[in-house]
């Protein structure tokens, strides 16, 4: 079989990013050759660089280009907090709160055994190699099957070490009506009540 | 809550239809295989946006076309809602009021209840039909319910995948912890439903049949304490392991039927059971106009033809004390003792058309 041309192995490999279809690929592609050249070049620049200056930070396992991350090099930050989250998207939008002065977890992903995803694909053994001095762990796992899971799997290991292990409430986004929560989230919500 | 306009495209055989329906009764009339069933149909999925008969949500769309839509205005509470739903590709859009929405706020806004010749099932059938009837009547109440079963049973097949790969008890004790918090929820509102379902249902029979056996409904919880289920799981989890699934649970429950205290599916002759169903149907009504205040939608497919004509006449006298719409598709307006409040509608090759009277 003859080698696949250039154009070919461009849209494939475009076609394998999340979201991409062989069409949206193929304009892409195009897209690329026709532009000016500098296009081309700062694309392949950027993805060199990328895969090899970023890589896991050793303590919290999040996307970084020092190790340790800026997070965890940050002393001004409560050691004794840790916040779990499932992917970066996730540590960035806690972060965006501005509430949050601990440090983080990222797992890079969940468990889910249809999917052959158990502890040891995700970085928990190094979340409880790092729990010396901490006494609390938040999980902001998503609330999905998944996400309790690996929720309550974290506070099945981690709560006989004598840690406080907690989990991030659901229920109506603030600023909404809450005429306009559906009901899935609003009976969440009731469940969840506490006292005032 | 009642239609008081329903828009179709592309839906089975139905090419383009627009209808006008009465407050009261609708009457579609027609030979087999015009499209009767298809109409009710596309008023099951306008409301459930579950597609009934077919496999695939694909095969809903007309031959030759690229997407199915059906819209329907409903009046509720004195306002009148636009919901609509369409299917292009594999992929389905439901709106209200034009607006794209999701379906846990989608739901809610247009009950309906089915009858069809293949309901005798929920007798003869295995506990699944059954279980089935039950969630989609809880789910009428409860909308989060649905949520719970979907839940449940993705948790349920990934602890079965658990202790098919020797997964260690740390891992199941989370799945467990999972399943009883959706499991515990889902077998409160089945116990609560099944009882308040009960009284009703005995006494639907007993008018529908007059003297004779008694028929009872009773949930069989598997487990009956919903603060059991993780203990349960947990005491199993090694018998589990050599099953290779999880036996115990409220996957496992019946919704069982008795007449005089034996169990129907052995014992009920072909009337009893259409009664059964028949009461089953009645009872699920009034316990949603009682106690939640909703009066469904009725669509009965073709059923007077399944019954004899004492029952027949007993369900026309039901639908006669019934407030609310009714859609019911027949081969034969003889068939049908509905002689006011109707607006009768000609099915033939795909097109309804309304009949003047």
């Amino acid at each position: 079989m003859a080698e696949a041309d250039p154009i070919r192995r461009l849209i494939h490999a475009f076609s394998r990013l999340p979201g991409i279809g062989e069409k949206s690929a193929a304009r892409l592609a195009f897209f690329v050759l026709d532009a000016e050249p500098h296009v081309a070049s700062e694309l392949a620049a950027a993805l060199t660089e990328v895969r090899a200056r970023i890589r896991k930070c050793s303590l919290c396992q999040n996307l970084t280009e020092q190790d340790p991350c800026r997070f965890c090099a940050d002393g001004r930050r409560d050691a004794g907090l840790i916040c779990v989250v499932e992917n970066v998207q996730g540590l960035l939008a806690i972060e965006r709160t501005g509430e949050f002065r601990g440090r983080y977890h990222v797992l890079h992903g969940r468990l889910s055994p249809l999917d052959g995803v158990g502890p040891d694909q995700i970085h928990i053994r190094e979340l409880l190699g790092r729990l010396a001095g901490v006494t609390e762990i938040i999980v902001a796992t998503s609330p999905s099957v998944e996400g309790e899971a690996t929720a309550l799997y974290i506070q099945r290991l981690a709560g006989p070490l004598g840690v406080r292990v907690t989990r991030i409430a659901s229920g109506v986004p603030i600023g909404s009506e809450l005429e306009y929560a559906d009901q899935v989230t609003l009976s969440r919500a009731l469940a969840g009540r506490r006292d005032l | 809550m009642r239609l008081t306009g329903v828009e179709i495209r592309d839906f089975r055989n139905l090419a383009e239809v627009e209808v006008f329906p009465h407050r009261r009764f609708n009457v579609l009339v027609g030979e087999n295989g015009q499209g009767k069933t298809s109409f009710l149909e596309a008023l099951y999925w306008l409301a459930t946006l579950r597609p009934l008969r077919v496999a695939r949500p694909r095969e809903m769309v007309r031959h030759g076309a690229d997407g199915a839509r059906v819209a329907g205005e409903v009046l509720a509470g004195g306002l009148i809602h636009r919901l609509d739903v369409r299917l292009a590709g594999a992929r389905r859009e439901a709106r209200r009021e034009g607006k794209p929405v999701r379906a846990g706020a989608y739901f809610g806004s247009l009950a309906v209840i089915l009858f069809t010749p293949d309901d005798v099932g929920l007798v003869r059938g295995g506990p699944g039909d059954r279980r089935r009837f039950l969630d989609r009547a809880v789910f009428n109440t409860r909308v989060g319910h649905l949520d719970d079963a979907v839940a449940y049973k993705r948790a349920l097949q990934a602890r079965n995948a658990l202790l098919r790969d020797g997964a260690d008890d740390t891992m199941l004790a989370a799945y467990e912890d999972v399943l009883g918090d959706h499991g515990g929820r889902m077998l409160a509102s089945r116990q609560a439903y099944a009882a308040a379902l009960a009284p009703r249902f005995a006494h639907a029979f007993t008018a529908i049949m007059g003297e004779g056996p008694t028929a009872r409904v009773e949930l069989r919880a598997d487990v009956e304490d919903p603060a059991a289920l993780s203990a349960t799981w947990r005491a199993e989890r090694d018998r589990d392991r050599q099953r290779g699934f999880t036996r115990r649970g409220p996957h496992a429950d019946d919704l069982e039927l008795t007449l005089d205290g034996r169990p129907a599916r052995l014992e009920a002759s072909q009337g009893q059971q259409r009664a059964m169903v028949l009461a089953l149907k009645i009872a699920e009504i009034e316990l949603l106009e009682a106690e939640h205040q909703i009066t469904p939608v009725l669509l009965l497919d073709d059923v007077s033809s399944e019954l004899d004509p004492r029952r027949n006449a007993r369900l026309f006298e039901f639908l006669a004390g019934f407030g609310g719409q009714v859609f019911i598709t027949t081969t034969d307006l003889g068939f049908l003792a509905i002689e006011a409040d109707r607006r009768v509608f000609q099915v033939e090759s795909g097109r309804i058309t309304a009949l003047e009277e």
